[in-house]
């Protein structure tokens, strides 16, 4: 099975590239896994996931609820979005999962979307909060438990 | 008592915005404020850079129209370093930029605008987007409108290294060009996308101007502002997209004025308003005379209506057969309609691809003549381009050593600002009465600034999650007394 693990996020917006950092950290401990990552949303997501059976999505979310450094699933369902998968441009990650099916190209079926909360605070910055870099190491491990 | 409603965050929008709207006693509208409540700060970031690291910086402006910003950044290092790319250099870079505008014109159609027109603007929101679309007309076409945009944005990656983001743009030339051996899969690309621009004009007509309906939402008076009109011609008035001189016709058609793009400042006037962060243009001789349309306006509008509009013909002879089909249809020329500007896109994307068709079968394309080395710095330059939402400055100025010491940036959308907030007010009057508002009427509103295409850039994400849309409606005192959520 092709799987992909693709972490989200903006790289100069401190904790809002949590996804980035994270995905980075899985390289290598993530078994038989392609670890990618992606400032992009949207339709770029479709090409970055095509051709891959199973896809792990990590990003970054702000519930203004939850600790920072806490991660959650995220459903189709409903309940909390993350920064990136969740935009104002129309389609969300998992309507262009159905886009592409729609259209008959190979999309992958959802291992799971990590949300980890980052708090409200986003600012220009290429690193983490001191905060979330010391939680770094249990949100790799939590999520990388998860994915089995 | 005035009451207020807030459609928040705007949906199927490049940014994010919102719309406030102010009800009288009556319930009657009373005023509408588009808002752009984000800033950038690109022209600051720039500051103390090298200027060639421009093309590589500015296309982060926003995640939608990189490419014009990085085509605009390298026309401006050609200005400031006195340098005119060579011809096989020029082809190329028309060639990458119509393929942008060929996948932004595609994805806009499709994605933002169809939704309102192929399953109608009061329709269920859960079924008015893109997925609702193809269920209506077929997969295939959604399988055509991924494929033409894959296939551009090869083009775009080949000479550029990567799409959305392109870089590597040089002033007086490319950093990479074409062999025989590319030409053929150029030209496969050419001629798929001319032929999807053909397939998309005839859907168009059947869909939308084969509905009546639609027809008289495209002319609706609450859709219709007369104003000036900004775009790029070339030395026989023809519209361009990469490369020409500023034409401004006013509310008749008739030229007001013709400028190189150097003297943007002595034509374009910025005005700041407190309730907006963007700033709002204005034609500068004539005067700030406020949001207002028809005569004794300044406002002027570009994006693909107002190419059709500023040009006296399409630079293609079958863009140019469509364009005459539009404004026999709308009633002459200029059209004011605000919604034809989704078909006068559809127009602009056709041109694109047939000039592609032309690029791809010219022997130039293939030159190894890419680049022109005879660099002479001069401290200023300026670059313009038509980018697909409207016409397109960079301003930079730089130090002896090439270090940049200012950059002013008039965006496409700052062009349309002001006009913008004329458009989502006079739609709010024709189609809102009372706080007690159907959401398709609210669609209705949004539909007004949605045809413009507006890019507030992607900086700001503070989206809770979902793509929910708000309505609150609060007393004179601002108290909440109705909120509807989808």
């Amino acid at each position: 099975m092709k799987t992909l693990v693709l972490g989200m996020g903006n790289p100069i917006l401190g904790d809002d590239g949590i996804g980035l950092v994270v995905a980075r950290a899985l390289e290598g401990k993530a078994a038989d896994s392609v670890v990618a990552t992606s400032t992009m949303i949207g339709l770029d997501l479709m090409d970055i996931m095509t051709g891959y059976d199973r896809v792990f999505v990590i990003d970054a979310m702000c519930t203004r609820e939850g600790e920072p450094g806490e991660v959650r699933r995220i459903s189709p369902e409903g309940g909390p979005g993350t920064m990136h998968l969740f935009t104002s441009h129309g389609l969300h990650f998992f309507e262009i999962i159905d886009l592409g099916r729609s259209c008959g190209i190979d999309m992958p079926e959802i291992g799971a979307v990590y949300g980890i909360e980052i708090g409200d605070a986003v600012c220009f910055d290429e690193e983490l909060s001191d905060g979330l870099k010391d939680k770094l190491d249990g949100i790799v491990e939590i999520i990388l438990r998860d994915m089995g | 008592m005035t009451q207020k409603i807030s459609i928040d965050p705007i949906t199927r929008l490049e940014g994010h915005g919102k719309i406030e709207i102010f009800l009288d006693e009556k319930g009657n509208v009373q005023d509408a404020y588009w808002q752009v409540v984000e800033l950038r700060g690109f022209e600051r970031f720039c500051i103390g850079r090298p200027a060639e690291e421009m093309p590589r910086i500015v296309p982060n402006i926003c995640g939608v129209c990189p490419s014009a910003h990085h085509m605009a950044a390298t026309k401006a290092l050609d200005d400031l370093y006195s340098v005119e790319p060579t011809p096989a250099a020029r082809l190329i870079r028309e060639l990458e930029f119509n393929a942008f505008y060929i996948e932004d014109h595609y994805i806009h159609f499709f994605f933002l605008a169809a939704p309102d027109f192929v399953v109608g603007p009061d329709a269920d929101p859960r079924e008015r987007n893109i997925l609702g679309v193809i269920g209506k007309v077929g997969k295939e076409i959604g399988q055509k409108v991924i494929e033409v945009r894959r296939r551009n944005r090869d083009i775009i990656r080949h000479i550029f290294s990567k799409a959305p983001h392109p870089e590597g743009g040089l002033p007086g030339g490319v950093p990479r060009g074409f062999t025989e051996e590319d030409r053929t899969w150029v030209k496969e690309t050419a001629d798929f996308s001319l032929e999807f621009a053909r397939f998309a004009i005839q859907l168009f007509k059947d869909v939308v101007l084969a509905n009546k309906t639609y027809v008289d939402l495209i002319l609706n008076d609450a859709y219709s502002l007369k104003t000036y009109y900004m775009a790029l011609v070339d030395e026989l008035n023809r519209t361009t997209f990469y490369d020409g001189t500023v034409r401004v016709v006013d509310q008749h058609g008739k030229e007001y004025t013709k400028f190189h793009p150097r003297d943007y400042d002595k034509v374009i006037g910025e005005w700041v308003e407190p309730w907006t962060y963007i700033r709002l243009n204005h034609l500068k001789p004539l005067g700030w005379h406020g949001l207002k349309d028809g005569e004794g306006t300044s406002l002027y509008r570009v994006a693909p209506l107002a190419r059709l509009n500023v040009g006296d013909s399409m630079l293609t002879p079958l863009a140019h057969k469509e364009s005459q089909i539009m404004f026999e249809t709308l009633g002459g020329k200029p059209a004011h309609q605000t919604l034809a500007t989704h078909w006068a896109r559809l127009i602009c994307a056709l041109q694109a691809a047939e000039q592609n068709v032309e690029i791809a079968n010219n022997p130039l394309l293939t030159s190894k003549d890419i680049r022109n080395m005879n660099l002479k710095l001069r401290n200023k330059g300026v670059g313009c381009v038509e980018a697909p939402r409207g016409t397109l400055f960079h301003h930079y100025e730089t130090d002896n050593d090439g270090i940049m010491t200012k950059a002013n940036l008039i965006v496409a959308t700052q062009n349309n600002a002001a006009p913008i907030c004329l458009s989502v007010k006079k739609a709010a009057k024709a189609f809102v009465k009372g706080p007690d508002v159907k959401e398709g009427f609210l669609n209705m509103v949004e539909m007004a600034f949605r045809a413009y295409d507006p890019c507030l850039s992607c900086a700001t994400h503070s989206m809770p999650g979902t793509m929910p849309m708000t309505v609150n409606i609060r007393d004179h005192e601002g108290v909440l007394v109705r909120r509807l959520t989808r």
